[in-house]
This record gives C-alpha cells, sequence and structure tokens, in this order.
C-alpha cells in the first residue's frame, strides 16, 4: 500500500493555508524591522507576547489573546523613540529593559498557572499542525488588518524610516510613526508565533528580510522578494519536517540563514561582473607605453 | 517667479546654552540666492532647523511667508548638512521616491512617482545613478541626490545646510549654476549657508548675505 500524502491530511492543509497566511505578514513587516534597524525588537516582540500569552494561560483566556495584547503594549513601549544622536542605543536599551520586565512577569504567570507545561510548550515550540479552521480565520484577519495598516502607513512609514531627518522637516512625528508601527509589528509576530512559537518566530520575519535588503531591491519588489522567501522557507520546512520527523522552526531558522548567504553570493558575483578584474599587462605591449616611450 | 520672504520679529533662540539669537529682527525677501554665513559654531544649522520647525525659538516671532515654520516648510525643500545614511543598500531611486508626497497617507502611483522621480534626477545630473546603491556614491553624487530629494513637492524655497560642503571647485560652479538654473526655470529661491568664498559674482541670478554674528543678523 503506498503512503499517504502531504495533503491528504485537513492538518497538513491546514498546515500549509496558514504558512501562507503567515508569510504574508512575516515577509512584508520583517523586511520594514530591518529597514528600520528593529531586529532586536523583532526578537522581543514575540517573547513579549509570551509573557502576556503565559498570563492568559493563567488567566484561563486564550493565549494568542494574551499574546497579541502584550505585545502590542510591548509594541507601543518601545515605539517612545525619539530621534537623536543616541537614538538606536536608546531604542535598543528600552527594549531590552521592556523584554526583561515581560520575561519576568511571564514567569511569574506560569508559576501561579502551575498547570499547563503542554500549552506554554506548544507557545514556545509553535503548533502549525494543531491549526484548527477558527484559529485560521483568526489568522486571516490579523493578517488583512496588518496589511492594511501597511498600506495605510506605507508613504510616511518609508519617508521616515530612509530619510529621518527630512520626513520630520515635512513635519511627520518618529514617534507616532514607530509606535504604529510596532503596533503592526506586535500583531504580526502574534500571528507568527502560532505557526512557529515565541522562540523562533523572529527567525520567520528576519531571515527572508535580510536576504531581500542585502539584493538592494527596492521596497516593492524586496517586500515581495522577502514575502516569496518566507513562503519559501515554511513551506520547504513544513515539507522537509513531514519526511524528516525535525521541528519546523528548526527548518524556518536554518533556512534563513542559508537565503542570506544565497543573497551575499548573488552580489558578489554581480559585483564581480560589473567590476572585471584587471589584468597585469606587459608594458610593451601596452599602445600608451610605447607611445610614451617612443616620445 | 515664486516669492519668499523671512521675518524676525524680537527673536530669541538658543539651543542649550548656547544662545544663537538675541531679540534679533530682519525683514527680508529672499529672492534669488540669499547665503547665511557665520563662523563655526555661530548657529546657522540651528538656525536653518528653527526655520524648518524642528528647534523652537524661546521668544518674539519667525515667520516664512507670513508664515510659522511648522506651517510654512510644507512649501520648502531642505537638504540637512548630513544626508541620511540610513539605507544605503537601497537604490537612489527608492531614496528619492520616498520624499515625493511623502507625508500623504497610503500607497503612491508606482507609474507616475518613478516618472516625476526620474524628471528629479535629471534636474540635478544624477539620473544615471538612479539604480546604484546610495551608500556607494561619492560626496558629491550623494549631494546631488540630497538636492532631489529637497527639490520633491516642487517648493518655493529651498533651504540648504553647507551644500557646498566636500565639493572641489568644480562641483562648486557646477552647483552654482544648478541654482541659477532653478531660480530661473522653476522661479525657486534659495536660502544656504556656507562659510567658505563663493565666486558669485557672474551669477545671473539676485544674491544676498547675511551674517550671524553676536547673536543678531546682519544683512
Amino acid at each position: 500500500m503506498s503512503e499517504p500524502g502531504l495533503f491528504t491530511f485537513p492538518f497538513m492543509q491546514h498546515a500549509f493555508l496558514g504558512c501562507f497566511l503567515v508569510s504574508l505578514l512575516a515577509g512584508s513587516l520583517g523586511w520594514f524591522m530591518l529597514l528600520r534597524r528593529q531586529a532586536f525588537a523583532a526578537h522581543a516582540l514575540p517573547h513579549i507576547g509570551f509573557s502576556g500569552a503565559a498570563a492568559a494561560v493563567w488567566l484561563h483566556l486564550p493565549p494568542l489573546t494574551g499574546m497579541m495584547a502584550a505585545s502590542m503594549m510591548g509594541g507601543l513601549f518601545m515605539g517612545q523613540e525619539k530621534q537623536g544622536r543616541g537614538h538606536p542605543a536608546q531604542r535598543d536599551t528600552m527594549t531590552g529593559l521592556i523584554l526583561a520586565a515581560s520575561l519576568g512577569i511571564g514567569v511569574w504567570c506560569l508559576h501561579e498557572a502551575n498547570e499547563a507545561s503542554s500549552q506554554t510548550t506548544t507557545l514556545l515550540f509553535g503548533d502549525v499542525l494543531g491549526l484548527d479552521m477558527p484559529t485560521l480565520g483568526l489568522l486571516a484577519g490579523l493578517v488583512a488588518i496588518c496589511l492594511a495598516g501597511l498600506a495605510v502607513l506605507w508613504r510616511p512609514l518609508l519617508f521616515i524610516s530612509l530619510s529621518p531627518s527630512l520626513a520630520e522637516a515635512q513635519g511627520l512625528s518618529s514617534t507616532r510613526l514607530g509606535q504604529l508601527f510596532l503596533l503592526l509589528a506586535a500583531l504580526a509576530s502574534a500571528a507568527c508565533a502560532e505557526i512557529a512559537g515565541a522562540l523562533l518566530c523572529f527567525s520567520l520575519m528576519i531571515g527572508p528580510a535580510s536576504a531581500a535588503l542585502k539584493l538592494g531591491l527596492s521596497p516593492a519588489r524586496g517586500i515581495l522578494c522577502s514575502v516569496l522567501g518566507a513562503l519559501l522557507l515554511s513551506w520547504g520546512g513544513l515539507i522537509l519536517s513531514w519526511y524528516s520527523d525535525i521541528p519546523l522552526p528548526f527548518w524556518i531558522s536554518l533556512g534563513g540563514v542559508n537565503l542570506y548567504l544565497l543573497a551575499s553570493l548573488i552580489m558578489k558575483r554581480r559585483a564581480r561582473q560589473k567590476t572585471p578584474l584587471r589584468t597585469i599587462r606587459n608594458p610593451s605591449c601596452s599602445p600608451v607605453s610605447d607611445g610614451k616611450r617612443e616620445a | 517667479m515664486k516669492k519668499a520672504h523671512l521675518a524676525c520679529h524680537d527673536v530669541s533662540f538658543q539651543v542649550g546654552r548656547h544662545l544663537i539669537l538675541n531679540h534679533a529682527t530682519l525683514d527680508l525677501p529672499l529672492k534669488g540666492l540669499t547665503i547665511l554665513r557665520g563662523r563655526n559654531g555661530a548657529g546657522k544649522t540651528c538656525f536653518l532647523r528653527a526655520l524648518m520647525g524642528l528647534l523652537p525659538i524661546q521668544g518674539g516671532t519667525l515667520l516664512i511667508n507670513n508664515l510659522p515654520p511648522a506651517k510654512a516648510r510644507h512649501h520648502c525643500g531642505y537638504m540637512p548638512q548630513r544626508a541620511d545614511e540610513t539605507a544605503p543598500m537601497l537604490p537612489v531611486i527608492s531614496h528619492v521616491m520616498a520624499c515625493l508626497k511623502g507625508t500623504c497617507w497610503g500607497l503612491p502611483h508606482p507609474g507616475r512617482t518613478r516618472r516625476k522621480t526620474e524628471q528629479l534626477l535629471a534636474e540635478v545630473d544624477a539620473l544615471p545613478l538612479a539604480d546604484r546603491p546610495l551608500g556607494v556614491l561619492s560626496g558629491g553624487e550623494r549631494q546631488r541626490v540630497a538636492l532631489a530629494q529637497a527639490l520633491a513637492n516642487s517648493p518655493g524655497l529651498l533651504i540648504l545646510d553647507e551644500p557646498f560642503a566636500a565639493l572641489d571647485h568644480k562641483s562648486h560652479d557646477a552647483l552654482l549654476q544648478l541654482f541659477t538654473r532653478l531660480h530661473q526655470q522653476k522661479g525657486m529661491n534659495l536660502l544656504i549657508t556656507a562659510h567658505g568664498s563663493l565666486s558669485t559674482k557672474d551669477l545671473p541670478l539676485p544674491v544676498r548675505d547675511i551674517t550671524l554674528r553676536e547673536g543678531a543678523l546682519h544683512v
């Protein structure tokens, strides 16, 4: 008898659909996060969300609700950024402090909950094979909200991310835009954590986006490339984990690094093609040097 | 020809403990090219930032075209002394495109925005740089791209902070020619800072110097 295929089981169909939805978010918002040098925030948001999920478990609420609430609150605080000379360092300090505080609260909540170790494991490592239709509906809603929000923010966000001095001179507020963007990123990271878990969901946001940025593509093309990369990682990871029995986050995180290495190779190759190696010519064969000698 | 006017009435302006303007008063049409001069550390950059509404004044009234800086800045193009280098890997055209109606919400029309951006780059002789990453440009090339960014949204007044810094003599002359072209063809007026000598005698546009010294603006 032949072995049943990947798509025979409804849970695998749900998993592929979930990965598709999450890739749309991870690719687009991840690109903006890297552009804005917020890789640390991308790492911190799902961890902050994890604490909220732990609190939700304790209060007998759906973990995803707690995760969204906590990561959005974290995003709001982290968005309290001001442009200035020490700006990136200050922002990282703020992110680190919020992360540390939220993890402390998360540990306390888990201690108080005292019963949900399987749920905790699910939150940390994701449960892509456990996605049901209501969760997929919720994910689709989150994706729609985040993408619509990103479309509305597109121009001012791109302007302030690429030319902060000029954007502020035209009256844009980096703090307000930063907060709005991090609210979207918080929602996106909560959605990604459903698939890849809080520990590794940022790898889906960072890996493909870093490769797209390395390729030096324009924003629209870069985001398209990043979304396709995220789709490749998540769908490819699902297929590989089906055959290898190794968890999906492993394939996603390793695949992200490989995507970046591939992009680096492409760029090196392009650079080599643009600037061909100059060969040291024999002076006697050079018409210029001949002319000079004759003169 | 677009009109630009600067009015300071009893303006007091300081940044930290550094007093830049002390009850300064000035009423000046900014026609053609106006050069703001002053020694290093006199506060020229801070004054330009105040004109763009980026730094608050402590007293008096500062008006551009009879509007406070927060409102007037939407009709001004600004080029800071040090251009932003936040995404050096992205192509030049993306950086300039982002400045076109960058304060409006929503998605831009890609075709129209690209055409307008190419026009802007062509105006500053930077069209061949369009697809190159911003980070690989030389100082002079980066300056031209920054100027294209300042020209986005067709401002009536261009406020440029040290546009001649890090430029060689040949590029100086080319930039002055470009200023002339912008004034004659687009009717734009320019307010720039400079502390070196500029050969503006033969320029076919009105040139005026203002000096920022001891808390006052001298024409």
